[in-house]
């Protein structure tokens, strides 16, 4: 009883940096996190799509937020891959750490001042104050921009079309 | 002892199972000759087909007790011979009922895999074939053939004096007399004959001659049996729980192997390191095959269609050629099964609503004889099927304006053309005014969409008005093994389909010239072929590499043949074809990706498409001129 109560007040995020930014993602979203692999390059993509990587047999996206979110990227021996899992789609993105996970209490999030760098905006849902320090909580779909694909696919579609 | 006739029962349904699936496979074929007579007539080699396709159906429905079905195939074969020895002309009826006839066995097939006691009436059919073999002839010539095609053990002799067969003997005058003399070489060609289900079973009716007849030579000398395997790779049945059980148990092996190789680092041996990594490989290549097991062509769904289109033309008067292409395509055997009534549907809806009247191609001004398209392909680790035709296209006006008088659009709605397109799909939909019996009682595209979405598909439809209609079925794929050549632009790997390779060489500096317009070109032989640079290809802003330290890749499958540099052929291997995410799968020109054997990640290039997509115009140009 005690513990269905929680779970509807209570949610787990994963917290990484991009930059000297905090995010999160909801912890139910995340498949898993590894080092960076070796990624391949497709042509005809944006720069923000590193490219495609082999996950035990399953071939996966990679794209860096940081260069979609127009911020800096490096590559330290923190810089890891997060695999997450939306909807029918599987895809990993790189981030410059991953720090911690977080149990977010509902009343201590606060819905988007509409303060933070206007390319990501859109993808933040609400800011979680822990300890002083705010984390970004991002919607992962929209960061990753998936209506931006299907555009994309639908270019393509009428290129073939033609 | 009950157990023992218990053993015979289980042995002998066996057979039986074994022989209805052998002898679906035999009708698939049969259909494909009756229609190939259609446009062949003459041909002598069809015709020998047909009546060695029918022979082998009648023996073996014998040996395993189909009585009825035997008998029927009798006089079916009757029907053939009387055809084959030209005393009957090939004409349309006949090609109808030998069609009817197809069906007919088919539907008994059927039946009896339900049901091996099943009774099937095949009166009215029978009668249908008394009375075009001619009524006088028929009491006689019967049981002549049968004596001689069942029964007779000494074949040779035995068909040089029945007058029935000799007279076919007789067109091939060099068999003729070498069969008579060499009783022997007769039956020794017996093996040769691909016998089916029964193999305990002699097969009762020699009637060795139609395969001497295609190769008269051979039949002087004893005939060698490789010559059988050759035409037909060997098979055996398994049924698909099996293969489902060795997919499933692959997949346990494959987890403890990579366990193991993650635990093989605790142990200083190199020798197990090596042996732990060849396991890794061979468990690889193991777990592909068995994956591969429920795979299986396209052909026959494609080759059903030659029929659909056939009686579908004639029922609306229409002038209608078939092409098929990337039959040879393979998808897991289910997809195949469950995909084959949706493409009967479309492929229907092709030609009774896609295409237009003669008259009405002829005002047009198109040829008019209309061509229906299906063709099967990968792309970004789906299979593409497409069903296209140059017919009259949709309207998206019309479309709309039947949707509101259907009450399936509010009066004041608009659409845009694509969604208009999509209309066809909605259920009580159907865009010809008046119903045919053949397409068009709107309960068709609806469960086409339904049909292929359940299979995780898509579908989408291009359509140009006056210039035909295409539809393209998105299947994903859960297996598929291509041979590939691995080939490199600076450090990067691709992969393409040997089936793309026409041949490969290291041009010299002068083979290649700038042609105004045309751009870089490659003198093969004489042959000027355009040459595209791979890095450009892709978009990439590759160095430009001498010429002389480059390859050439010459591509023939696309309309126009072309060239295509590359920095370096890496090698060939089987490479599994692996779908790519949503998010790039529809990048033209991508097949899909390959992990390679170091783990890494490789695109399969589609280099016509590619190709295509670098210089639209030109190539259309080149198409269409």
């Amino acid at each position: 009883m005690d513990n269905e109560l929680k779970l509807q007040t209570t949610q787990r995020v994963l917290c990484f940096s991009l930059g000297k930014l905090e995010y999160a993602i909801p912890l139910i979203s995340v498949r898993e996190v590894i080092a960076i692999p070796v990624i391949t390059s497709v042509p005809y993509t944006p720069p923000h799509f590193l490219g495609i990587m082999n996950l035990r047999g399953q071939i996966l996206s990679v794209i860096d937020l940081r260069m979609k979110f127009s911020l800096k990227s490096s590559r330290t021996e923190e810089t890891a891959v997060v695999i997450c899992d939306l909807q029918s789609l599987c895809v990993g993105f790189v981030v410059d750490s991953v720090n911690f996970v977080l149990e977010v209490q509902e009343n201590s999030t606060r819905p988007n001042p509409q303060l933070v760098p206007p390319a990501t905006n859109d993808c933040i849902v609400s800011l979680i104050n822990n300890n002083d320090r705010l984390i970004m909580l991002l919607d992962i779909a929209k960061a990753l921009n998936l209506e931006d694909h299907s555009a994309l696919n639908k270019a393509s579609a009428l290129q073939r079309a033609a | 002892m009950t157990e023992n006739a218990r053993n015979m029962d289980d042995f002998e349904k066996e057979l039986r199972a074994g022989f209805l699936d052998e002898a679906a496979g035999l009708l698939a074929d049969a259909e494909q000759c009756f229609l190939n007579l259609e446009t062949a007539k003459e041909d002598p080699q069809i015709l020998e087909k047909i009546f060695r396709l029918a022979h082998n159906l009648k023996g073996s429905a014998r040996a395993v007790g189909f009585n009825q079905m035997a008998e029927f195939t009798h006089e079916l074969e009757s029907l053939i011979l009387k055809i084959k020895k030209r005393e009957m002309e090939i004409t349309d009826a006949a090609i109808n009922l030998l069609l009817r006839c197809n069906d007919h066995l088919g539907a008994t097939i059927q039946a009896l895999k339900k049901d091996m006691d099943a009774q099937v009436d095949s009166s009215s059919l029978l009668s249908d074939i008394a009375h075009i073999l001619s009524p006088s002839a028929l009491p006689q010539q019967q049981p002549t053939a049968t004596s001689t095609l069942t029964e007779q053990p000494t074949t040779a002799p035995a068909l040089a004096e029945q007058p029935t067969t000799a007279s076919t003997l007789a067109e091939q005058p060099t068999t003729a007399p070498t069969l008579a003399e060499q009783p022997t070489a007769a039956v020794s060609t017996l093996p040769q004959q691909p016998t089916v289900a029964a193999p305990a079973q002699p097969q009762p009716s020699p009637g060795p001659t139609p395969v001497d007849l295609d190769r008269p030579k051979s039949a002087s000398t004893a005939p060698t049996p490789q010559k059988a395997a050759n035409q037909e790779p060997e098979s055996i049945r398994i049924s698909t729980d099996r293969i489902e059980e060795i997919v499933n148990k692959v997949g346990e092996l494959v987890l403890l192997v990579g366990a193991l190789r993650q635990q093989k680092d605790s142990i200083g041996d190199v020798n197990v390191h090596k042996t732990v990594d060849q396991l890794v490989q061979v468990t690889k290549g193991v777990q592909d095959l068995s994956l591969g097991l429920r795979m299986v062509p396209l052909r026959q769904t494609f080759q059903k269609m030659n029929r659909i289109v056939r009686d579908v033309s004639k029922a609306v008067n229409k002038d209608v050629r078939l092409v098929i292409s990337g039959e040879d395509t393979e998808l897991d055997k289910t997809v195949v099964e469950r995909i084959a009534d949706p493409l009967v549907h479309l492929v229907r809806n092709a030609v009774d609503h896609g295409l237009e009247s003669p008259e009405e191609r002829a005002q047009a001004g198109k040829p008019s004889q209309g061509t229906v398209q299906l063709s099967a392909y990968h792309r970004s680790g789906y299979v593409i099927i497409e069903v296209a035709e140059d017919g009259r296209g949709m309207d998206s006006q019309k479309l709309i304006a039947k949707a509101k008088e259907k009450g399936l659009l509010r009066a004041d709605q608009s659409l845009s053309h694509e969604d208009a397109y999509q209309l066809i799909f909605a259920p009580g939909f159907s865009t010809k005014a008046e119903v045919s019996n053949i397409s068009g009682r709107g309960v068709g595209m609806d469960v086409v969409k339904h049909n292929v979405a359940e299979l995780k598909g898509d579908i989408e439809i291009d359509t140009a008005l006056g210039k035909g209609t295409c539809f393209r079925i998105w299947m994903p794929l859960t297996l598929s093994i291509i041979d590939g050549m691995v080939i490199r632009s600076e450090a990067e790997r691709y992969v393409i389909p040997m089936a793309h390779v026409a041949e490969s060489l290291q041009p010299k500096d002068h083979d290649v010239h700038f042609i105004t317009g045309l751009g870089e070109v490659l003198n093969l032989r004489g042959e000027q072929l355009p040459l595209y640079r791979l890095g450009p290809v892709l978009g990439r802003k590759n160095a430009v590499r001498p010429t002389s330290q480059s390859l050439a890749i010459v591509v023939r499958t696309a309309r126009k043949p072309f060239s295509v540099l590359v920095d370096d052929i890496v090698g060939q291997q089987q490479v599994v074809i692996k779908r790519l995410g949503r998010e790039v799968q529809n990048i033209r020109g991508l097949t899909g990706g390959a992990v390679m054997t170091d783990g890494q990640v490789a695109l399969i290039l589609d280099f016509p498409e590619l190709v295509q997509k670098q210089n639209p115009i030109s190539f259309w140009k080149g198409i269409n001129g």
